[in-house]
C-alpha cells in the first residue's frame, strides 16, 4: 500500500501510520500521543491551518508542518 | 519529600496522570480543597498539596501536573518525575477511559518505579457514551495492582476510591506491583486490547459531531464570532446590570449611609472624620468602589470564563485562531493564557508554562503585562467611561487590542527562537455543570474579597491620608511636569499612579472623583491601561522569568504608558 504524508489525506479518511519522519524530540511527543507506526488515525478536518486527527477516540490538532512528517497508508474505501 | 526526623510520618499520596484526565477534580474531592480545574490540558502546571480527609488516617495528598511520560521533556513532566522520587506511600495513577492506551503507557512507566499504586480509570461516562467498556479485573491482573473506575465530575466511584485508599494505607490491601511489564507502546497496546477488546467501528456521537464541526471554517468561524460576542455580552451586560440594579442600590442606598451615620456619631468633624468618610474616605469610597464598580464585573467575567473553560471550547477556539496567531509567531494554544489574562495576569503567566517554547512564553508574558487589562481594571474602565462617552470606551478597548497584536508582531521579530510546531489535545465538549460553575464563582468571590477588596480599602486609606494631610499637594507639585505638563491631567492624578502599583483598578477609580474632560478621561485610562503591572504580577514574572525580564517589563510598561498617554493628550489638545 502506498504511503503519503498525513497532511494530504482527505477529511473523513481512515489511515494507518507507516512512518514518523521527525527528530527525536518531536517523535517522542507524537509517540506519547499514540501516533506511532501501525496506529489507526482518522482525519477529522483538514483546512488551511491545522489538521485535526482522531487517534483511538482522542482528537489532536496538528500543524500542517507536523502532519507532513507523518506518513500514512490510507484505507481503500469502496464507494 | 523531606520529612523531618522524629515526627510521626504522615502518609503521602500522589495523584499522577495524563493532562486533562480529571486529577484536580479527584484531588478536590479527596482533599476537600478547591484547586483550579478546567476542561483543557495544562490547568495544573505546578503541584498542589493538600490534606486528604481519610477518616483516622493522616495523609498529605499532592496533585501533579498532567504528563504523558516521565522522561522530563517539559516543566510539567519534570515536576511529576521529581514528586515520584519522593517515595510516596501510594501513587493514585489516573487513567483516561477514552484514551486508555497512552494512559496505560504512562502507568507502565510509573509502575517501573515499584511504588504502591492504585489505578483509577476516570471519565467512564464518556466511554460508556461511546459504547465502550473496560474489564477492570483484567487490567488489575495485567498490571499487578488494584484498579477501579470513576466518573469524577459526577462523583461516581469516588467513595469506593476513598475507602480503597484507606484500606491500602492501613495495610489491609496490598498495592505493591506484582508484575513487571516493560514500559513500551507494544505492551500498552496489548494490554488495552486485553481489557477492552478490539474496537468496533461506531457512528460518531452527537458530542463528537458538534465538537468537530466548530473546528471547521464553516460553521467554526461563525461560532467563534458568536461565542466571543456572547462572552462580551455577558461580561459587559450582566456586569452593568448587576451594578445598576443590585449592588449599587444596596451599597449606596443602605450600607454607605449607615456607615456615614455611625462614623459621624462617633467621630467629630475634622481631619479624622474626613479620612474615614470624606472625599477619599476609605470607609465610603473604599467600600463603594470594590463592591459597586468591580465586583459586578468579577462575577460576570468569571461566569463567562468558567463556561468557556468547562465546555472544552477554548482549545477549539485556539484551533480557529491558529492561523491568525501564527502571523505573529504564536500558536493556537496561546489563546488560553491571553483569555485568562483578561481575568487576572497571575494565572495567565502561570499557564504560559504549558506552552512548548520559551519564546512563546516570554511573548505572552510581555503582551499580557502590557496590554491586557485585568477584570478589575476593565470594570473600572467601564465605570469611568461608559457613562460619559461610549466612543471613548471603544477607543480604549481598540487601543488595547491593537497594541496586543503590534507587541506580538514586534516581539516575534526581536526574541530569538523558532516557532514550535503545534500539537494540541482537543478535549471532549462538555455541558458545564451549574454546581461546578457556582463553586468556581464562589471561590473567585472569596478570593476577591480577601486579595482585592482589602488592598483597595488600604489604598484608599493611603490616598485619604495623603489628601487630608496636604502631602498629596506636595506629591502633585513634584509630579506636575509629567502629570500636568505632559499628560494635561490635574496634579492630584499623581496619586492613582502611585496606588496603581498595588492594585491596577486604583489607577482608574480615583479619576472618577476628579471632574475631568472626556479627553482627560481617555488619557488617564490609556496611561492606566499600559502602566506597570501590580506587585503580585511583578512577583510572578520575577519567579518565572527572572530579574532582567521583570525590569524590562517595568521599563516597557511605564514608558509605553507615558509615551502613548502623552501623545494622545498632546494631539487631542491640538484637535479639540
Amino acid at each position: 500500500m502506498a504511503s503519503c504524508p498525513l497532511s494530504l489525506i482527505a477529511p473523513g479518511t481512515n489511515a494507518t501510520v507507516t512512518m514518523v519522519n521527525a527528530g527525536e524530540g518531536l517523535r517522542r511527543r507524537l509517540y506519547e500521543l499514540g501516533l506511532v507506526p501501525e496506529a489507526n488515525v482518522t482525519v477529522v478536518t483538514a483546512d488551511r491551518g491545522s489538521i485535526i486527527v482522531s487517534v483511538a477516540g482522542c482528537r489532536y490538532a496538528l500543524s500542517r508542518g507536523m502532519a507532513m512528517k507523518i506518513l500514512v497508508a490510507p484505507e481503500m474505501v469502496a464507494v | 519529600m523531606d520529612q523531618p526526623e522524629g515526627r510521626s510520618r504522615q502518609s503521602l499520596i500522589l495523584l499522577v496522570g495524563p493532562p486533562n484526565v480529571g486529577k484536580s477534580v479527584i484531588f478536590n474531592n479527596l482533599s476537600g480543597m478547591a484547586v483550579e480545574m478546567a476542561n483543557y490540558p495544562g490547568t495544573t502546571v505546578d503541584y498542589t498539596e493538600g490534606k486528604a480527609d481519610l477518616g483516622t488516617i493522616q495523609a498529605r495528598i499532592i496533585d501533579t501536573p498532567g504528563t504523558y511520560t516521565l522522561t522530563g521533556s517539559n516543566d510539567a513532566e519534570e515536576v511529576a518525575g521529581r514528586m515520584l522520587e519522593g517515595n510516596p506511600d501510594l501513587v493514585v495513577q489516573i487513567l483516561d477511559a477514552c484514551n486508555l492506551e497512552s494512559s496505560i503507557y504512562l502507568a507502565l512507566q510509573v509502575l517501573e518505579l515499584r511504588l504502591p499504586t492504585i489505578l483509577v480509570i476516570n471519565r467512564m461516562d464518556l466511554l460508556c457514551e461511546r459504547g465502550g467498556a473496560i474489564d477492570t479485573a483484567a487490567l488489575s491482573r495485567e498490571l499487578g495492582v488494584p484498579a477501579l473506575t470513576t466518573t469524577a465530575l459526577s462523583g461516581e466511584g469516588l467513595d469506593t476510591l476513598r475507602s480503597t485508599i484507606i484500606e491500602i494505607l492501613s495495610g489491609k490491601l496490598n498495592a505493591e506491583p506484582k508484575r513487571e511489564v516493560p514500559a513500551e507502546w507494544e505492551a500498552a497496546e496489548r494490554i488495552r486490547e486485553a481489557v477492552t477488546g478490539v474496537p468496533e467501528s461506531r457512528p460518531p456521537t452527537r458530542r463528537e459531531i458538534i465538537g468537530d464541526a466548530v473546528m471547521r471554517p464553516w460553521p467554526g468561524i461563525a461560532v467563534a464570532f458568536v461565542v466571543l460576542l456572547g462572552v462580551l455580552a455577558i461580561v459587559v451586560g450582566m456586569g452593568m446590570g448587576l451594578r445598576r440594579f443590585i449592588l449599587q442600590p444596596i451599597v449606596l442606598g443602605y450600607i454607605i449611609p449607615w456607615i456615614d451615620t455611625q462614623v459621624a456619631g462617633i467621630v467629630a468633624p475634622g481631619l479624622l472624620q474626613n479620612i474615614l468618610i470624606g472625599e477619599y474616605g476609605f470607609l465610603n469610597k473604599g467600600i463603594e468602589w470594590p463592591f459597586t464598580l468591580i465586583l459586578p464585573y468579577i462575577l460576570s467575567f468569571y461566569l463567562a470564563l468558567s463556561i468557556l473553560e468547562d465546555s472544552g471550547y477554548m482549545p477549539r477556539l485556539g484551533v480557529m485562531l491558529d492561523g491568525l496567531l501564527g502571523k505573529i509567531g504564536l500558536t493556537g494554544p496561546s489563546i488560553i493564557p491571553i483569555l485568562l489574562g483578561y481575568g487576572c495576569g497571575i494565572p495567565a503567566i502561570i499557564s504560559t508554562r504549558a506552552l512548548p517554547s520559551r519564546k512563546n512564553q516570554m511573548m505572552i508574558a510581555l503582551m499580557v503585562s502590557l496590554s491586557v487589562p485585568c477584570v478589575a481594571q476593565t470594570g473600572a474602565f467601564i465605570s469611568l467611561l461608559a457613562a460619559r462617552s461610549v466612543p471613548a470606551l471603544i477607543f480604549v478597548a481598540f487601543l488595547s487590542v491593537a497594541t496586543l497584536i503590534i507587541t506580538g508582531a514586534i516581539l516575534n521579530r526581536l526574541l530569538p527562537g523558532r516557532p514550535t510546531p503545534m500539537v494540541m489535545e482537543i478535549p471532549d465538549l462538555l455541558l458545564p455543570k451549574a454546581s461546578v460553575l457556582a463553586k468556581k464563582l464562589w471561590m473567585r468571590i472569596k478570593h476577591y474579597l480577601v486579595d482585592g477588596v482589602l488592598p483597595v480599602i488600604g489604598g484608599v486609606a493611603v490616598a485619604a491620608i495623603l489628601y487630608e494631610t496636604g502631602l498629596m499637594a506636595r506629591l502633585g507639585t513634584f509630579m506636575s511636569p509629567l502629570v500636568r505638563g505632559w499628560l494635561h491631567l490635574p496634579e492630584e492624578a499623581a496619586v492613582p499612579l502611585l496606588l496603581g502599583v498595588f492594585r491596577k483598578e486604583l489607577t482608574v477609580l480615583p479619576l472618577l472623583e476628579m471632574d475631568l474632560t472626556t479627553l482627560q478621561l481617555v488619557v488617564g485610562s490609556v496611561v492606566a491601561l499600559f502602566y506597570v503591572p501590580c506587585v503580585a504580577m511583578l512577583a510572578i514574572l520575577y519567579r518565572y522569568f527572572g530579574m532582567r525580564f521583570t525590569l524590562g517589563v517595568l521599563i516597557l510598561t511605564t514608558g509605553a504608558a507615558f509615551l502613548i498617554g502623552g501623545i494622545i493628550a498632546q494631539v487631542g489638545a491640538v484637535i479639540f
